[in-house]
């Protein structure tokens, strides 16, 4: 075994220093924390990131704050956010969790959504609108949840969810240029923040209508939906519109093999073409007519 | 013959006197051509089809009764499923290669029709429906027909949300019949939906009426084959309308398709391991009066379910109580002017042509202007139908309204096959004129081009 030169073992010192007075700090950071708690939106994040964020990439379009403006470039209102009851912590939580901002984009068209900020520059910024906007806190209202259970949550499912997000999760067409989102691939809180904001045009479901059991439940069922491992090509259940797909590959697979198997496709040889044009020799052919009284 | 096999054969022979018989069989005389073997994909798929068949009807449950699952998979333990999903999910997740045997049947049925249909394709455009094959053809159109009532039944069985939609339409349908529609809803789903009858009916139309129809059906289309002869391409300098040239059947013939056989049962195999072709977990159990947001078919309906979705929701009114509806236009009187065409197109041709005598080479379609015309305007239409079926995928793909795609669907389905067909008719009319023929009225006056040659 090597030993380890002196620059080797005192760089490792180093880091070690380094590390463990990094851990010292947060352990001495964390009551710190706690105790300073004066607003509510300090619970949920770094008030002061958020600020800064907010500045950053919505004040732009919604106002340094709040009401709202003009999305530069265009003619579309970005919504304010202060002063509305709609508008609260989980919303605006769901919102930049899904991707749907920033950057503000059409949220109803069909692109992909690129989830910008971390949890914790999310979270952040919710923080942020909380202290300064006072809109509500309804985040572990609406987040903390019981023990979900797929099987109830795909009763559940069925019968709220997949007139609009199909069976299996998938999305699907809300008409006049609008289509309903993927719901696959979420966490429960995610989906749970959804169907109680109903955020843009779908519906918020109360307590009365679900209750947190079942969004549970249905956050349960997402999951294993999207946790099916699918065939070795990776492909988990088929909408009878992509295994059609499947099937012309089959077929061609099919007319390839008999391409194979039978040798040399032939076709119509063309008696008016000067030279040999063709390419259907008989090798090993019997003949029979075709009228068996015709014995010539 | 190895001497065993021919020991057995004498044996046989003195008993039962098939030697005469056999050697003619064996002398049987196939033409080759790959698409010649597209009808024998489809019987050997068939074959797979009743053997896997077989297998899933020893776990299989034809009722929707309510039933507590207990098995393994953990969506569904300890649910209340209804009967029939409830045995699909066991087949799937508890038995031993149940969900191999479901996706190798529910393949071996994508292949089966799709074969039917590509073979059907080359029937009509080279023209192997003419006389003396007119009797095989009609035939096979029962047998497509059987085929289709085979695969809806089939998708139906499982009883998941897409099943119990595909159910809930074909009862839509039943019912927008004029004057009768309700009373045969009713005699066919003995009562109205949902009712517990239609999957134990179903079932009986599955697993007995439907493959003993379609077995025999087959049994008569081959039977009708082996008495009239196959057709063949054309060759050069051979007179095709006098002698049939191919393979004999027995050793050629029979190497080939045995071959073929086995590479088929091979391919279904390798997609049943690679695409889950009939997994249903995340589908559910279908619950009545519920409707997920993308719901087809499967593809050899979708023409179907396309002029469904793009047909305008009209309803009229006739004068002695009949309502003319839109799905009754669409699911009805659609696909029976598509069926009655494919039974009158044989005699348009041969009226239009004036033509006379057997015919048993195939020709280019190309040659026969009406029939390029016809046949690309029909498959062109039917393929738009097929493409509107999907528009709300199609929809979320492309990033273009829903109501658009319907549109262009409604507008390109009359025009696109309209002007393909006058186009491809025009085409072929001045391809005959360039080479200074007509359309030959006899095949003696047609093989006279390829003797001489």
């Amino acid at each position: 075994m090597r030993t380890l030169s002196p620059p080797m073992w005192r760089t490792l010192l180093g880091w070690l220093v380094v590390v463990a007075s990094g851990i010292g700090v947060a352990l001495w950071w964390a009551p710190g924390d706690v105790s300073a708690q004066v607003q509510p939106g300090d619970q949920i994040g770094d008030v002061a990131l958020g600020s800064q964020l907010y500045a950053q990439a919505c004040a732009q379009c919604h106002a340094s704050d709040g009401s709202g403006a003009t999305v530069p470039g265009t003619d579309r209102m970005a919504p304010p956010l202060s002063g509305q009851a709609d508008v609260t912590a989980a919303y605006v939580d769901l919102v930049m969790r899904t991707g749907r901002m920033p950057p503000a984009a059409n949220p109803f068209d069909n692109q992909p959504r690129v989830v910008v900020y971390d949890e914790a520059q999310r979270l952040a910024i919710v923080a942020y609108l909380v202290n300064e906007f006072g809109i509500t806190n309804n985040l572990s209202e609406v987040t903390q949840l019981p023990e979900g259970n797929a099987g109830s949550g795909q009763n559940v499912y069925a019968t709220n969810c997949a007139a609009c997000h199909g069976s299996t999760g998938s999305g699907g067409v809300a008409g006049g240029g609008a289509w309903t989102p993927t719901v696959t691939n979420y966490e429960p809180a995610t989906i749970a923040e959804a169907i109680r904001v109903g955020p843009f045009q779908m519906p918020a479901f109360g307590t009365d209508q679900i209750t947190d059991q079942e969004v549970a439940d249905v956050g349960a069922f997402l999951e294993e939906v999207s946790s099916e491992s699918g065939t070795p090509l990776g492909l988990i259940e088929l909408n009878p519109v992509f295994a059609s797909g499947f099937v012309a590959l089959l077929a061609l697979a099919t007319i390839l093999s008999l391409f194979w198997i039978s040798s040399k496709p032939t076709w119509f040889p063309d008696p008016e073409a000067d030279g040999d044009d063709d390419r259907s020799v008989p090798p090993s052919a019997s003949v029979t007519p075709i009228d068996p009284s015709d014995q010539s | 013959m190895t001497p065993l096999f021919a020991k057995l054969f004498d044996q046989l022979d003195e008993r039962l006197h098939v030697r005469g018989d056999a050697r003619k069989a064996a002398n049987k005389v196939f033409p080759s051509n790959w698409s010649f073997l597209l009808g024998e994909v489809a019987l050997f798929s068939l074959v797979i089809l009743v053997l896997t068949g077989t297998f899933l009807t020893f776990f299989y449950s034809p009722n929707v009764e309510a039933v507590t699952y207990t098995g393994t998979n953990p969506v569904f333990a300890g649910r209340s499923l209804p009967a029939a999903f409830e045995s699909i999910v066991r087949l799937s997740s508890d038995i031993n290669g149940g969900l191999l045997f479901r996706r190798l049947h529910r393949g071996a049925s994508h292949l089966f029709i799709a074969t039917i249909v590509l073979h059907m394709l080359r029937i009509l455009l080279t023209g192997a429906f003419r006389k003396p094959r007119e009797i095989n053809y009609f035939v096979g159109i029962g047998l497509l027909t059987l085929a289709f009532g085979a695969g809806f039944t089939g998708y139906s069985l499982p009883y998941d949300s897409l099943a119990g939609t595909g159910i809930r339409i074909a009862y839509t349908e039943l019912l927008s019949l004029p004057l009768i529609g309700d009373r045969i809803a009713f005699w066919i789903f003995g009562g109205a939906f949902p009712t517990g009858d239609v999957i134990p009916r179903f079932f009986v139309l599955h697993v007995m009426i439907l493959p003993a129809a379609l077995i025999g059906t087959v049994g008569l289309h081959l039977f009708i084959i082996y008495r009239q002869k196959h057709t063949q391409f054309p060759r050069l300098g051979v007179d095709g309308h006098r002698l049939v040239l191919g393979k004999p059947l027995w050793p050629l013939q029979f190497a080939e398709s045995a071959t073929l056989f086995l590479w088929t049962a091979g391919l279904l195999a390798a997609a049943a391991v690679l695409i889950p072709w009939s997994d249903v977990t995340l589908l559910g159990p279908y619950v009545p009066g519920e409707v997920g947001n993308n719901a087809q078919p499967d593809w050899f309906l979708f023409w179907l379910e396309g002029a469904l979705r793009i047909f305008p929701p009209i309803e009229f009114g006739v004068p002695g109580g009949m309502i003319i509806s839109g799905p009754f236009v669409a699911g009805v009187v659609l696909p029976g002017l598509i069926f009655a065409f494919l039974g009158i197109y044989p005699f348009i041709e041969k009226r239009r042509y004036k033509l006379e005598g057997e015919w048993h080479v195939l020709q280019n379609p190309l040659e026969i202007p009406l029939r390029a015309g016809v046949m690309l305007g029909v498959f062109s239409a039917l393929l738009i139908l097929s493409a509107a079926a999907t528009n709300d995928i199609l929809s979320r793909m492309l990033g273009i309204p829903i109501e658009v795609i319907t549109w262009i669907a409604r507008v390109a389905v009359i025009v696109v096959p309209v002007v393909l067909g006058l186009g491809i008719a025009r085409y072929a009319r001045r391809r005959l004129d360039r080479k200074g023929r007509d359309v030959p009225t006899s095949e003696v006056e047609e093989q006279q081009r390829y003797i001489a040659a």
